[in-house]
């Protein structure tokens, strides 16, 4: 009446000489002897066995048996970014706390952008009072986007933030666009600009800044540097020609991201480049449907 | 309420995953009308008062679907969290925290208006819990916990009833422990009530150490029916699972 509740080979024969098929485990089930195989992630050793410690699929290759955890089995690529020194990201700001910003970075915790670590109005020497600490809000408010580099990271992985760089700081005159932060490589630079005028910002955690450019000569220098304009929450005026650029931008990387295409500052220029031969390029959205996302995935890819 | 169904017999086991925002794992179990939402996050910051050198600090919290939690949700709360401890290696993630939440989505019986929690609702938030946690898979675990309620809806009963709904006059809730195969899952917690004291002697059946063997070995059986649905969830990979049991 009641089902077996394990399988008769619950002492795991793997076949040396097959690829390994799918096989579910969960917690504490014996996969193989540790005697000729080595363990991987998702494992433990107890008494001369591999044993799983999380629920998934069972991995080998040659002599090394792992377990991937069903978590990540949703799609080919892990979620949440996993934050190292020195990574360019793009964040959300989610609280406004003593001294310090908590900043959403679609990592296991919000990271920390400390009060001390922002460049103050009234040059980039200047010191903080106390009466910054009072109107923390004047810099960065709840919902604000920021661009920013991971300074550290702390014992139990959460990370803290800084914007000491007049590259960095608050983020206007675009939007954002996430893809799964693996599709993000280390670069170079991950500021460009595209021929249309379009800046782009790649932040590694898999957010992606799109805005109108910004022209050299306005760029801040320090002796420009002005809080009314480097905290300010006024959008420029943007026309119709440029938020269709940016649009479309936003568009190609939506398409190329549900490809698990990585992305690079070539391939996007490549892939604008190409939207723009094709007939129809005026309607921003007609690189959404299916025929032509597949189209400039091919063509992408050929050029790589 | 009478039961329409036979008395070794589970109510309809409900799985689902519940992708809730901002916890790493999300698990709602149900048996029957009886169901639980338990939501786990894990490694995360642990506030200095709890954090440990050497080890992970394990937090449960239990919330009643009305009012607020009181002095029976910490209670159980502390069962639930020295009952699941064993499966942890805590030693993996020092100085961070894991933390469960469990939420009942089943209201208590008009008849007992104190917070108090049915065996088989005890037993749902067992599941929902473990779940929740294999969901997450951001820790190791050494087992996986399941748990049944069984018991006599009151004392003048003969049979002992599978997954009882609502209160029992004598009973409890069994939690398995499965893993290490081939070993007989160990009874790793149970709340089992015996009756009220001198009504218990009186009993007709007589002998309640032997209902307490009895009463285990039913919950045993039907414990191994929920590891197995459990297992099929995961084989779905976080797809509604709707188990006929019988």
């Amino acid at each position: 009446m009641h089902p077996q509740y394990i399988d008769d080979d619950a002492a795991m024969d793997l076949d040396e000489d097959e690829d390994s098929t799918s096989r579910i485990t969960s917690p504490g089930e014996s996969i193989i002897s540790s005697q000729a195989f080595m363990r991987g992630h998702g494992t433990y050793l107890e008494n001369d066995q591999v044993v799983s410690s999380v629920a998934g699929t069972i991995e080998r290759v040659n002599r090394l048996v792992s377990v991937k955890a069903i978590r990540a089995r949703k799609g080919i690529f892990r979620v949440t970014y996993i934050p190292e020194v020195g990574d360019l990201v793009v964040g959300r700001v989610t609280e406004v706390a003593a001294r310090r910003w908590k900043v959403h970075v679609n990592a296991r915790q919000d990271s920390v952008l400390m009060l001390g670590s922002v460049n103050l109005p009234g040059g980039i020497q200047r010191r903080k009072l106390e009466s910054d600490e009072l109107q923390m809000r004047t810099f960065f408010e709840e919902g604000d986007l920021l661009v920013a580099e991971i300074q550290q990271i702390m014992g139990d992985g959460g990370s803290s933030l800084h914007t000491r760089s007049l590259k960095y700081g608050k983020l206007r005159n675009g939007m954002l666009e996430i893809v799964p932060s693996a599709l993000v490589r280390r670069l170079k630079s991950h500021f460009f600009s595209l021929p249309c005028g379009v800046d782009i910002i790649l932040g590694l955690n898999g957010f992606i800044w799109i805005m109108k450019h910004v022209k050299d000569h306005e760029q801040l220098g320090e002796q420009g540097f002005d809080a009314e304009a480097v905290y300010s929450n006024q959008n420029d005026d943007i026309d119709q020609a440029t938020r269709g650029s940016i649009a479309r931008t936003a568009n190609i990387i939506r398409v190329l991201s549900k490809a698990f295409v990585p992305l690079t500052d070539a391939i996007l220029a490549d892939a604008y480049e190409w939207v723009m031969e094709q007939e129809g390029s005026s309607d921003v959205k007609s690189i959404l449907n299916d025929e032509m996302a597949d189209q400039l995935v091919a063509a992408v890819t050929a050029r790589a | 309420m009478a039961r329409n169904r036979s008395a070794h017999e589970l109510r309809l086991i409900t799985i689902h995953f519940e992708r809730l925002d901002r916890v790493d794992g999300s698990a709602r179990f149900g048996f029957g009308d009886t169901t639980v939402l338990a939501s786990v996050s894990g490694p995360i910051e642990v506030r200095l008062a709890a954090e440990l050198a050497s080890k992970a600090t394990f937090e449960v919290t239990v919330r009643p679907l009305s009012g607020i939690p009181g002095t029976e949700s910490k209670s159980l709360a502390s069962s639930i969290r020295s009952l699941l401890s064993p499966i942890f290696i805590f030693t993996q993630n020092p100085r961070s925290l894991i933390q469960l939440v469990i939420q009942s989505l089943t209201p208590s019986p008009r008849s007992s208006p104190s917070q108090s929690f049915s065996p088989s609702l005890v037993a749902a938030m067992i599941n929902a819990s473990m779940l929740a946690l294999l969901r997450a898979s951001s820790f190791p675990l050494k087992g996986v916990i399941c748990a049944v309620a069984v018991g006599k809806k009151s004392f003048g009963d003969h049979e002992l009833v599978l997954d009882p709904e609502g209160e029992v006059a004598q009973g409890g809730c069994f939690a398995f422990l499965f893993g290490g195969g081939g070993k007989e899952e160990e009874v790793v917690w149970t709340n089992w009530k015996s009756g009220r004291g001198w009504e218990a002697d009186m009993a007709v059946d007589g002998d309640a150490d032997a209902d307490l063997d009895d009463a285990r070995e039913l919950a045993r059986k039907a414990a191994r029916e929920v590891y197995a649905s459990i297992r099929k969830a995961i084989a779905q990979e976080g797809g509604e699972v709707v188990m006929d049991v019988d």
